[in-house]
């Protein structure tokens, strides 16, 4: 069974996470709209399993872990976010109703460069054209992780800065704009020395050494930020880390079944640009409509359009690499 | 083939039939839910259904020190009978109160604690926070000054020093309290400990 | 079917679980403060949430494994055999211990069982009918979980000639009657209620493991195993949202998640370290210590003359537990397994003889 079917199928249920959680459930959530089925898969399925934000975190865990498994190459990683970036500037200056952080947005040339460069996100209080960029900054990590040939030590560099973050941060320096990044980032580290592991590349020691390390850079940013407290972060984390395991460690001939499905392979190839557009077309979809036709039907139109611009990305940024 | 599909059908129908049995019961006898517990029901406001947790599970506190009583694990907390005196019991399970989350905490001779009462759907919690204040009024406590709007302060200093206080946050009443034999440092714990509860969950 | 070492590493981390949790208790009753508690709390177990939710983590692992090793065990015995093993493992280390804890309760010693200790008390936790009548003080507080053990392998017995023609069917019996029960159980009072209403939520915990298993066995297909174990899941919850008191602390559906994940990794797991022996030897005595912990924690200060949580009293607790799960475990426990394990296979030669079979040697699920 090769490794592609775990990872398949991992980012699969990734792209189906994050969309739900970030786009469907996002857009109800931002207008106070807490309708039915949603409010009872909160309180039959999230509340029990305390993971909130409608699974969408979860699903940013499952597809860092995967990313760190199995970096792809640092451009096409990029791609998106370049992208996701322009096609914002262009909404917002249109007059689209986008997501965006702050709400009230201003495009000028000097925040397009800092978002595209990840700048905005590094420096408190800038405005975000794509809020959920920094994830793919975070694989952009793994990327460079991955040309360590040692395999332990661009990790516990990593992870030594995390920590010196959080030593910065609980001496006061504001670094509350960082938080999410530096909880997520030790996921892909955990990915990355999964995969080391399993090439035999590291040694049983070193790996669980690095791993509880990753754990614990985990529980330590949690600490260290009282507004990530309220989100229990890690608890989403030990379950995909613990999904992440067992994937890799069972997947047979079900999981391979699964895996080839045409369907499967869509979400997989295409969970970055659905992440990065969701923000983008799909709130503009679903702000544009709102007023106009019932939610539910618009957020089918929204799905729909972002999966067909999340395709066509998709295609376009494969047939220039190649690929 | 036609075997394996007669198969898949007895399968199918089995599990229809067991499915409707099921339902069935959930039709007729519910899911389950104490039908006499109904009226003991608190409704918490949920503020923001994306949290993993209604914050408003547990509003309170805790204090510093070895804690010697903690019913907060529990789902329901405990009975009002099983932590309090009959008496205060009786009186505030007739204002509405059904259950009690605490923390309690010593050290030496110095006790603080904070204790959540939740209030039954249906009745308003002030009832219970007069009820509360009368009582301790009725035993002799005379009303000291609060930190704040809302927080009915009851202290006394025979036989040892005490203060408790007592406010309302959504279905809760909630308690405050510090006692000992040093008056000095039950009068600085008790404001350090009604400060950081009121930070923490304003009266509302 | 190979032995699963993996789930030894399992049980034994349950096991600390649950002796942790007991003791933190213990401390509180001394009002002492156990300053390791306080330090692993802040650093590991808070930011995991898992301070409140120690007790779930170690009774679903127990019940998980225990529904995983039974139904590979139930793969080749017959109903008979079955039960007769069954009680065979559990019943005679469960009355030694009440009987001594009976016995030093009555001579007035501190044993943290409360109410009058009479014959009543012993007859009726002997036979675990002290959950079913008010009155009747707990010897051991722990044992409340071998009436659901006792429920499932009933259950389990019941279905064993469909469980070798067709897999499926107990699974989906099992989601029907405790979907049943779940409506039927309501009230929780008086005491019997009560404890049927624990029995049949927490129950969907062993069935889980029964899946875990069939889908191992290759007799179940993933993705029905996958479907079975979310409904049992929506049935715990479902047990969950609808009980102010069952199961009393939040955090059993969470925990079954994450056990349910770690126990199918782990039955993945080789190598040494997890083959090691001593590891093996402490999750064989898992049972015991999960029946003795209690009553040496409570015995244990008034025996030294000191209060519960004192370092000398948790070091000595310590000890005394390790060495009275051992004694029980090497002269109650095993001999009553092979004594009974000769008396099946009485006037049987080599050949006739009742298989070895895997869930006999991880049979200890506590």
């Amino acid at each position: 069974m090769t490794r592609d079917v775990p990872v398949t199928l991992l980012r699969a249920g990734a792209a189906l996470l994050i969309t739900y959680g970030f786009l469907v459930t996002g857009f109800l959530a931002s207008h106070g709209s807490n309708p039915q089925p949603i409010a009872g898969l909160r309180e039959w399925v999230n509340r029990p399993l305390g993971l909130g934000e409608d699974f969408g975190p979860l699903g940013l865990m499952v597809l860092l872990l995967c990313t760190g498994y199995a970096a792809g190459g640092f451009v096409r990683t990029y791609l998106p976010v370049g992208v996701a970036t322009l096609l914002a500037a262009g909404a917002v200056l249109i007059g689209l109703d986008i997501s965006t952080v702050p709400p009230d947005k201003s495009v000028t040339l000097a925040n397009v460069a800092g978002n595209l460069t990840f700048a905005s996100h590094l420096v408190a209080d800038k405005t975000l054209l794509v809020p959920l960029a920094w994830v793919v900054g975070c694989q952009l990590v793994a990327c460079l992780v991955a040309f360590d040939r040692r395999g332990w030590f661009a990790p516990a560099a990593v992870l030594v800065a995390v920590g010196e973050l959080c030593v910065l941060a609980a001496n006061g320096v504001d670094l509350d704009h960082l938080a999410r990044p530096l909880l997520f980032l030790p996921l892909v580290l955990l990915g990355h020395v999964v995969r080391r592991l399993h090439d035999r590349a590291l040694p049983a020691w070193a790996g669980l050494l690095l791993g509880t390390g990753c754990l614990v850079a985990l529980a330590a940013v949690d600490r260290t930020f009282p507004d990530l407290r309220k989100w229990w972060y890690p608890v989403a984390a030990t379950y995909a880390v613990l999904v992440f395991l067992v994937a890799l460690l069972v997947s047979g001939r079900t999981a391979a079944s699964v895996a080839g499905r045409t369907v499967t392979r869509w979400l997989a190839d295409r969970v970055e640009w659905l992440l990065v557009l969701s923000g983008v077309v799909g709130f503009a979809v679903l702000n544009a409509l709102r007023l106009h036709i019932p939610v539910p039907v618009g957020m089918i139109v929204a799905l729909v359009a972002v999966g067909l611009a999340a395709d066509a990305c998709h295609r376009l940024t494969r047939r220039r690499s190649g690929t | 083939m036609r075997g394996a599909r007669r198969g898949a059908v007895a399968v199918g129908v089995v599990h229809v039939l067991l499915a409707v049995l099921a339902l069935g019961a959930v039709a007729v006898l519910g899911t389950g839910a104490d039908p006499d517990r109904v009226d003991l029901r608190v409704t918490l406001p949920d503020p923001d259904p994306r949290l993993p947790v209604n914050a408003d599970v547990l509003v309170i506190v805790r204090p510093p020190g070895t804690v010697v009583l903690d019913t907060t694990k529990e789902k329901r907390g405990a009975w009002l009978a099983d932590v309090l005196p009959a008496k205060e019991a009786n009186v505030l399970g007739h204002a509405g109160a059904v259950d009690a989350k605490a923390f309690v905490s010593r050290d030496g001779a110095l006790s603080r604690g904070v204790w959540q009462f939740g209030i039954r759907d249906g009745v308003d919690p002030h009832v219970a926070l007069r009820a509360a204040d009368d009582l301790y009024g009725a035993g002799g406590w005379q009303r000291a000054p609060g930190p704040r709007r809302g927080l009915l302060v009851r202290a006394q200093t025979q036989p040892i020093a005490a203060y408790r206080a007592h406010y309302v946050v959504g279905p809760y009443l909630i308690r405050v309290e510090a006692y000992g034999s040093d008056a000095a440092a039950v009068d600085r714990e008790f404001a350090a400990l009604a400060g950081r509860q009121l930070a923490e969950r304003p009266p509302r | 079917m190979r032995y699963l070492h993996g789930l030894d590493v399992l049980r034994v981390l349950a096991s600390v679980a649950v002796v942790y949790t007991h003791t933190r208790d213990w401390f509180a009753t001394g009002g002492q403060t156990w300053r390791l508690d306080h330090a692993l709390t802040a650093t590991v177990l808070a930011p995991f949430r898992l301070d409140a939710y120690l007790v779930p983590i170690a009774i679903t692992t127990f019940f998980l494994i225990s529904g995983l090793v039974v139904t590979f065990a139930a793969q080749r015995e017959s109903p008979g055999r079955f039960l007769a093993r069954r009680f065979t493992r559990v019943l005679p280390a469960l009355w030694v211990v009440l009987a001594i804890v009976w016995v030093v309760a009555r001579t007035g010693t501190p044993i943290g069982v409360t109410g009058p200790v009479d014959g009543a008390t012993l007859l009726t936790n002997l036979t675990l009918t002290n959950f079913f009548f008010s009155g009747n003080p707990g010897l051991d507080l722990v044992t409340w979980t071998l009436v659901v053990q006792v429920c499932f392998y009933l259950f389990v017995a019941a279905t064993i000639p469909l469980l070798r023609r067709w897999p499926w069917l107990p699974a989906a019996i099992s989601v029907a009657l405790v979907s049943v029960l779940l409506s039927v159980v309501r009230t929780e009072s008086p005491v019997a209620l009560h404890t049927l209403r624990v029995a049949v939520t927490l129950l969907p915990i062993l069935f889980i493991g029964q899946l875990i298993a069939l889908v191992r066995l290759r007799r179940l297909h993933p993705l029905a195993g996958l479907a079975y174990g979310a409904a049992h899941w929506l049935l715990l919850v479902r047990g969950d949202l609808t009980s102010d008191f069952t199961p009393p602390v939040p955090g059993y559906p969470q925990t079954v998640v994450c056990i349910a994940l770690l126990t199918i990794a782990c039955c993945r797991m080789s190598g040494r370290w997890v083959a090691a022996g001593w590891l093996s030897a402490a999750a064989n005595r898992t049972y015991a210590v999960f029946l003795v912990h209690v009553p040496v924690l409570y015995v244990t200060p008034p025996l030294l003359s000191t209060t519960a949580g004192t370092t000398l009293a948790f070091f000595v607790a310590m000890v005394g537990t390790a060495v009275a799960a051992d004694l029980l475990y090497r002269f109650v426990e095993m001999p009553a397994v092979r004594w009974w394990r000769t008396w099946e296979n009485r006037g049987q030669n080599t050949a006739e003889r009742a298989p070895d079979d895997l869930a006999g040697r991880v049979e200890a699920t506590r």
